[in-house]
């Protein structure tokens, strides 16, 4: 590669040369003498800062977007390449850091293992009431929803945002809006679509807001991310209601929220309800690890407010995506995007 | 003197584009999982440092550019052209420097790494986190990547400063 054409040190003499040329003929007699000044560096500078500030500005939505799309799902690969060679490593690190933990663990697990094989039957006959009068209102029923399995092939590759890269993307009809979960547990949002990838953000992203319903008292309220791993402030809840340590926290899907009804997000940690306040401080914390989250599933469910709006008199019930119907939330080609929130 | 100039500049591209190629490829295979504390190292941040303090501003700003888009290509969520335009103005200024401060002085390349590591990583970290709505969770998170971005990007600086030489052709012994 250096063989036949000059090194960085000629480049370098090549544009001082210039720059001092340059220099000379717009600022007279003042580079005749001492260093040549990087006349030439302020024009490149001057270019490139304009190119970007361009690229700022219609990046979004001009030819840019597309050509991103192409590369980042061609750099597919070499992220699941390198998630399938590093993970071995820090879950070494981790296992190390915490054998007492699992001990721990395995042995809670145990015991919740057996409460909930007692209650497994009960369970399968309010599964089927519910159903029942999910269908009878129009409702939503998430465990009849369609839905694409997608594995997770690589974290964020920024200090700045809590998502992941899922290795299923419009050509397997997920869309952005579309909500992500493990098992029946939140995971968090399509954001962004390539062909074959999709990027998801996760609810525990600073920038998230999730309509929640408390699942004993029924109270709703709004949960704000807080980071990887960290507890959740449930905003929002009245005073008196009883919230106990423990309760399950599930999305509202009231309105028009970005979330179909009934999804788990964690348990209620704790809560304290001082007098005079408003509302009183409930915080929750997710069910897992969401970073280290294998297989998900994307719900091929459309927030409300997203759907293509229909000449009708009757809105349609919270509504999966029917075949053959897209949706275009950003002009020209992919990648489609969708903002946070709801 | 114009056909030189035109030779050493069309076999430069070449050679910018496939450093900021393999550092892609580096950052999104093996140092976005280096997780401390959530914080990893800002691999592509750090190789506009790095071009900028082994070469001066000229290539700074075109590795920085390049750099930059190759971040929005790894990150989809990330605004397309924030990150070129910083790192743009980040290989200049870093250049400038070494230019006419620091020309030959061994340590102070860290100095450059750690300093130009705190002030983008700041910036960048702000301007992300208030077009995605900030809370204090974020403005503390960014905070945290500030004090840690620098220290990662010190250990990762030891294995694509070399890189960096070998692709960019650098003179070892005039470098050094």
């Amino acid at each position: 590669m250096s063989s036949n054409v000059g090194n960085v040190s000629d480049v370098r003499r090549t544009l001082r040369s210039r720059s001092s040329r340059s220099s000379a003929g717009m600022n007279s007699g003042s580079s005749r003498s001492g260093p040549a000044r990087p006349v030439r560096s302020t024009s490149s500078l001057f270019f490139f800062v304009l190119v970007s500030a361009t690229i700022v500005v219609i990046g979004s939505t001009g030819p840019f977007a597309g050509v991103r799309a192409v590369l980042s799902d061609a750099l597919s690969p070499v992220r699941s390449a390198g998630s399938t060679l590093v993970s071995p490593l820090s879950n070494l690190f981790d296992s190390v850091g915490s054998q007492q933990d699992l001990i721990d663990e395995n042995l809670r697990l145990r015991e919740e293992n057996i409460d909930l094989k007692s209650r497994v039957a009960l369970a399968d006959d309010a599964i089927r009431q519910r159903r029942e009068l999910l269908a009878m209102e129009k409702l939503t029923d998430i465990t009849s929803l369609p839905s694409v399995v997608a594995e997770v092939v690589g974290g964020t590759t920024s200090n700045f945002d809590v998502t992941v890269q899922i290795d299923a993307g419009s050509s397997d009809g997920i869309r952005p809006g579309m909500p992500v979960v493990a098992g029946y547990g939140l995971v968090g949002r399509v954001t962004v679509v390539t062909r074959n990838s999709a990027r998801v953000r996760l609810f525990t992203d600073g920038s998230m807001g999730v309509g929640v319903r408390l699942a004993n008292s029924g109270e709703v309220g709004i949960i704000k991310g807080a980071g990887s791993g960290k507890e959740m402030r449930v905003n929002g809840i009245d005073p008196n209601t009883v919230v106990v340590p423990g309760e399950l926290v599930t999305t509202s899907g009231l309105g028009d929220s970005r979330y179909p009804n009934g999804l788990a997000l964690g348990r209620v940690v704790r809560a304290t309800a001082a007098s005079g306040q408003l509302e009183q401080e409930v915080v929750m914390m997710p069910f897992s690890d969401l970073d280290r989250v294998g297989l998900v599933r994307v719900l091929l469910w459309v927030p409300p407010d997203l759907v293509p709006s229909v000449p009708s008199t009757t809105r349609p019930p919270a509504t999966t995506l029917p075949t053959g119907v897209s949706i275009t939330l950003a002009s020209g080609s992919a990648p489609a995007a969708v903002g946070s929130g709801g | 003197m114009t056909g030189r100039f035109a030779e050493v500049r069309a076999a430069l591209v070449p050679r910018l584009l496939a450093l900021v190629t393999m550092t892609t490829i580096l950052h999104v295979a093996l140092f976005s999982h280096l997780r401390v504390f959530g914080v990893i190292p800002e691999t592509l941040l750090l190789v506009t440092v790095l071009a900028a303090l082994e070469t001066g501003p000229n290539i700074g700003v075109a590795v920085g550019f390049a750099a930059g888009l190759a971040y929005a290509v790894s990150d989809l969520d990330a605004p397309l052209g924030v990150a070129a335009l910083l790192f743009v103005l980040t290989g200049w200024t870093v250049g400038i420097i070494r230019d006419y401060a620091f020309a030959g002085a061994g340590r102070v390349p860290f100095a450059l790494v750690i300093i130009s590591s705190v002030i983008v990583t700041v910036v960048h970290g702000l301007l992300l986190t208030t077009a995605r709505g900030a809370t204090p969770a974020s403005l503390i998170h960014v905070g945290i990547s500030a004090a840690l971005v620098p220290i990662l990007n010190c250990f990762v600086a030891i294995v694509l400063r070399p890189i960096v030489r070998v692709v960019l052709g650098v003179n070892w012994n005039e470098a050094s």
